[in-house]
């Protein structure tokens, strides 16, 4: 490659480049006007971010005591719902602010994402908790539903922030080793909603007590429950939304065990929450055993049993005449109690595993009481509460 | 040097932005909360980050070449998930954490080829890969996650703890990042780089091999994708279907809020480094400070946006800036 | 007779339907400056687009000192020695002067067992060139984006001085330049040609180009309508040619 060409006879002196004199106060307007809007981007975030928090501060308002009554007839049902939204109304505006936890900081770290509606009960249960109390409560919840990277990341965070006491879901065996982490810093852990596969390494690890649904109990106690609406001996039909994981297979499980108690034979049908898809599977096996004749009853460890309802109403049956239970609220159940087709749904009571470990933490941090495991999930909505639910459904609390 | 030369020479630095931010954010988490500085969070910020910015390294890499890559979180999550399915099969760690890393070379040669081959953007290309490996993904485990069990002298030598702060992750995400600067700065294929990302026809009017210079770039991402998803899953000791979702939104975040163009040519690897720093530290503050974590997208947000304008703003003025001989 | 620097033979270039090339012969000598003009569309960029090896000729073929040769991308035309400065420069806004004048042929230097850019000597080569052109851009580490139309041009060109061995082609090379720049761009173009380095010279404006030129090709529409030696025609006669119908 040859070097510089030597062109002696054209040297000209060129004008030169431009040379723009930077003075000393451009250079610095420059950098001050970044590091202004850097700063203020930086102080923004933070305030608001605080003052986010700090808006969790209770206010005091009067305590009231309210009563509640609900007719149980089932022909009034109009007058019940006029009853029942009024008794509401007071009974929500009534939450009271205390001063009994005052000071205390809780943390809450969850695996449901910023999306799931399930959570938002759960987090007004907390919140609602932390306003009577007089506490100061925050849930964390990743990006990404049932990350474990980003839980994971918030459980350390929430660690490091040493809060009195710290609430997680252990979605993840994982999980475990942050709880032992906290214990070991000194903070209280309960867990709440989802127990670890083995609740004694769950102790072991420092996870002082389990609020939630027990799941196998509570497949037990459904089947028994829905048990009045079907003969001993009957052909009964399974819907698994999720097959292969805990929660599904235990609940699962359950409803199982009882059905072998009650002579009866049954099918598991895999499906996933996906309900256009349960309601082709569910026609197809119910072509195939057909309702009433053999199957007499459908149950579900998720909550799409009550699109049965609808297969059967296609097929010309009634309301009734197959039994429907199914797991947790959400308006697809409500629809379905209300119109006769399912007869029993089972609710793990999201609101209370927000509540209830507000509650333990601050009384062992009060007076050093024990935490107790609470098994929330046997409350059972039927044809006899179901207004009600609803109403409270809408709002959030059920 | 006087102050003048030194003050413009660091104006010119496409790092500025995101650096004054960064200080400015830490400073206000720290004077609102002060636990935000404890060396129990400093320690937890140093390990949580590398894993994650060794993707967005790959990434920077790739944008300074002009293109994206959608498939990172995927991969992220595939790659440690077939390295699962290797180790229950009883094979070796390092055998297996070798195949799984031929493994992501080759899906990121796949991806390049396609994309330089038939002209299809990369966006395209690399969406496809995003889809296709995560259906892989729960396909082969179902949906639910795998133990994730290798050896321990894996564990050790990948996310061992080495002293007070220090873990092994962050030593290895130092050496890609000290190692990937070179390239780009003193090597000639850094150069290649820049070129074909700044203007491919130019490049290839000199002579140079585009579609090879992007090929290799695509495969360092899809590589460094799945390093990052192994290092995460060895130190959760799970693989999940779902791991890594929405990461390659992360990573060009970071590059972006770092100082590197969307359009390819400009790019700054320590910009990337202090931008995933500044993500990291943006969500663990919000924690710290017990502020609702619903916040967290819109700091981001506006922080991305600031950083863009910043840099384009100091660039403008530094471009003009000369100093004179 | 010697065989010619360059022969390009039957030359057709399609792009889609459009038939831009018809049948070009071209010849270029050693030590000559041939003028390349022509109107708009005329064909002249693609032309010595297939010669410096952006693209392939879909007829005819090219002879390089008498050998046949198949250009499978610019690297091959650069490695035989023919440079090129395109109108559209092709330079990386973003890099600086010297990352671009040696993009593709970077200079290294061992640092142990690999080879590293040697950047001091990258930088001293473009000084010494500058220097020897008449030029002066204060700060080599700017991207070229910072620097004027015209300085760009001159770094182009000079990037083209610097490697030239055997052939030059320069596009359009005049267009950005005060009139004393391109003035100076024609010297170096007669310079080049007395250590015996062939130029080809695209453009619009006859009257830089006819004073230097050896021979003036004009095409029209994408034929060679003609082959002019110096002298032969006048200014007008040419231009009459480019905008005949």
């Amino acid at each position: 490659m040859q070097g510089g060409f030597v062109l002696r006879n054209m040297r000209e002196k060129e004008s030169g480049v431009d040379v723009k004199k930077v003075s000393r106060r451009n250079a610095l307007s420059t950098a001050g006007k970044v590091a202004i809007s850097a700063i203020l981007a930086g102080v923004i975030a933070g305030l608001g971010g605080y003052y986010a928090g700090t808006s969790a501060a209770p206010t005091v308002t009067e305590t009231k005591t309210v009563e509640k009554t609900v007719t149980k007839t089932v022909g009034a049902t109009a007058t019940v719902k006029e009853t029942v939204t009024k008794t509401l109304t007071e009974t929500l505006t009534a939450a009271a602010a205390g001063e009994f936890a005052k000071g205390l900081r809780f943390t809450f770290v969850t695996h449901g994402g910023e999306e799931n509606v399930f959570w938002n009960t759960v987090h007004l249960g907390m919140k609602e908790a932390a306003d009577v109390l007089g506490c100061d409560a925050v849930m964390i919840r990743p990006k990404v539903e049932g990350d474990l990277g980003m839980i994971m990341s918030n459980f350390e965070a929430a660690i490091a922030e040493k809060p009195d006491g710290i609430i997680c879901t252990v979605c993840y065996e994982a999980e475990l080793e942050m709880i032992k982490k906290a214990t070991e810093a000194g903070i209280p852990v309960i867990v709440s909603n989802i127990d670890a596969p083995d609740p004694e390494k769950r102790k072991e690890a420092g996870g002082l007590a389990f609020i939630g649904q027990n799941l196998e109990p509570a497949g037990y106690f459904l089947a028994k429950t829905l048990s009045k609406y079907y003969p001993r001996g009957s052909h009964v039909a399974i819907l698994i939304e999720g097959p292969g994981m805990v929660w599904a297979e235990q609940r699962a499980h359950g409803i199982i065990r009882f059905l072998e108690e009650y002579d009866c034979t049954y099918d598991r049908i895999d499906v996933s929450f996906n309900l256009a898809e349960v309601e082709s599977r569910l026609s197809a096996y119910l072509e195939a055993h057909p309702p009433v004749e053999e199957t007499k009853a459908i149950m579900s460890v998720g909550y799409t049993a009550p699109v049965a309802g609808k297969v059967l109403k296609a097929m010309g049956i009634g309301p009734g005449e197959v039994a429907i239970g199914t797991f947790d609220i959400v308006p697809l159940v409500i629809d379905g109690i209300k119109s006769g087709y399912v007869q029993v749904a089972l609710d793990q009571q999201p609101y209370l595993q927000g509540f209830l470990p507000i509650v333990q933490l601050t009384l062992m941090k009060k007076y050093a009481l024990g935490a107790w495991d609470v098994d929330t999930g046997h409350a059972v909505v039927d044809q006899s509460n179901v207004d009600i639910v609803a109403e409270l459904s809408k709002k959030g609390y059920r | 040097m006087n102050f003048r030369e030194i003050g413009i020479s660091i104006l010119q630095k496409k790092e500025v932005s995101v650096t004054l931010i960064l200080l400015a954010t830490i400073l206000t988490f720290y004077s609102i909360q002060p636990k935000f500085l404890s060396p129990l969070n400093v320690e937890v910020l140093l390990k949580i980050t590398p894993e994650l910015g060794i993707v967005a390294l790959g990434v920077t890499m790739l944008m300074i070449g002009g293109e994206f890559d959608l498939s990172v979180g995927s991969v992220f999550g595939f790659a440690p998930l077939v390295m699962s399915v290797m180790l229950q099969g009883g094979m070796n760690t390092w055998l297996a954490f070798a195949i799984v890393m031929i493994i992501c070379l080759t899906i990121g040669a796949i991806q390049g080829f396609i994309t330089v081959k038939t002209g299809i953007p990369s966006f395209i290309t690399t969406l496809g890969g995003m889809l296709i490996w995560r259906g892989l993904a729960l396909v082969i485990t179902g949906g639910h996650p795998m133990y994730f069990t290798p050896s321990k002298d894996f564990v050790v030598i990948l996310t061992g703890k080495l002293c007070p702060f220090i873990y092994s992750q962050l030593i290895i995400f130092l050496a890609i990042l000290i190692t990937l600067q070179f390239i780009l700065e003193r090597h000639k294929f850094g150069n290649w780089i820049y070129a074909v990302g700044g203007r491919r026809e130019a490049a290839e009017a000199m002579g140079v091999n585009a579609g090879m210079v992007k090929v290799v770039l695509f495969m360092l991402c899809s590589l460094l994708a799945g390093l990052g998803g192994v290092i995460q899953s060895t130190r959760m000791s799970q693989a999940m279907p779902n791991q890594g979702s929405g990461l390659e939104f992360d990573a060009i975040a970071a590059a972006v809020i770092g100082g590197t163009s969307l359009f390819g040519g400009v790019g700054t690897l320590i910009g990337t480094m202090l931008g995933e720093f500044l993500t990291r530290v943006i969500e663990n503050g919000l924690i710290i400070i017990r502020a609702p974590s619903y916040y967290f997208r819109l700091y981001i947000g506006i922080v991305i946006i600031l950083a863009v304008i910043g840099n384009l703003y100091i660039q403008r003025r530094a471009v003009k800036l000369r100093v004179k001989k | 007779m010697p065989a010619p620097l360059v022969e390009m033979i039957n030359i057709h270039k399609w792009f889609g339907s459009i038939h831009a090339l018809k049948g070009v012969d071209f010849r270029v000598d050693n030590g000559e400056i041939v003028g390349l003009v022509g109107d708009n569309g005329a064909g002249k960029s693609t032309l010595i687009k297939i010669l410096s090896g952006l693209y392939p000729p879909d007829e005819g073929k090219i002879l390089f000192e008498g050998r046949e040769v198949r250009f499978r991308s610019p690297k091959d035309a650069i490695k035989l020695g023919i440079e090129t400065v395109h109108q559209d420069q092709m330079v990386v806004p973003y890099l600086n002067v010297y990352r671009n004048i040696f993009l593709g042929r970077e200079l290294e230097k061992k640092l142990g067992p690999i080879k590293v850019l040697d950047i001091k000597r990258m930088k001293k080569e473009v000084q010494y060139l500058f220097h020897d052109l008449g030029l002066e851009v204060a700060s080599l580490d700017a991207p070229v984006q910072a620097l004027s139309g015209g300085q760009r041009q001159a770094v182009v060109i000079a990037r083209a001085m610097y490697f030239k061995t055997k052939l030059l082609i320069l596009d359009e090379p005049t267009n950005n330049l005060s009139i004393r720049e391109a003035k100076r761009v024609l010297d170096m173009i007669l310079a080049l040609k007395k250590a015996g380095i062939s130029c080809i010279f695209i453009t619009h404006n006859l009257h830089h180009v006819y004073p230097i030129a050896d021979r003036i090709v004009v095409l029209n529409r994408g034929v060679k309508v003609a082959d002019f030696k110096k002298g032969e025609a006048t200014i007008d006669e040419i231009e009459r040619l480019i905008v005949s119908a």
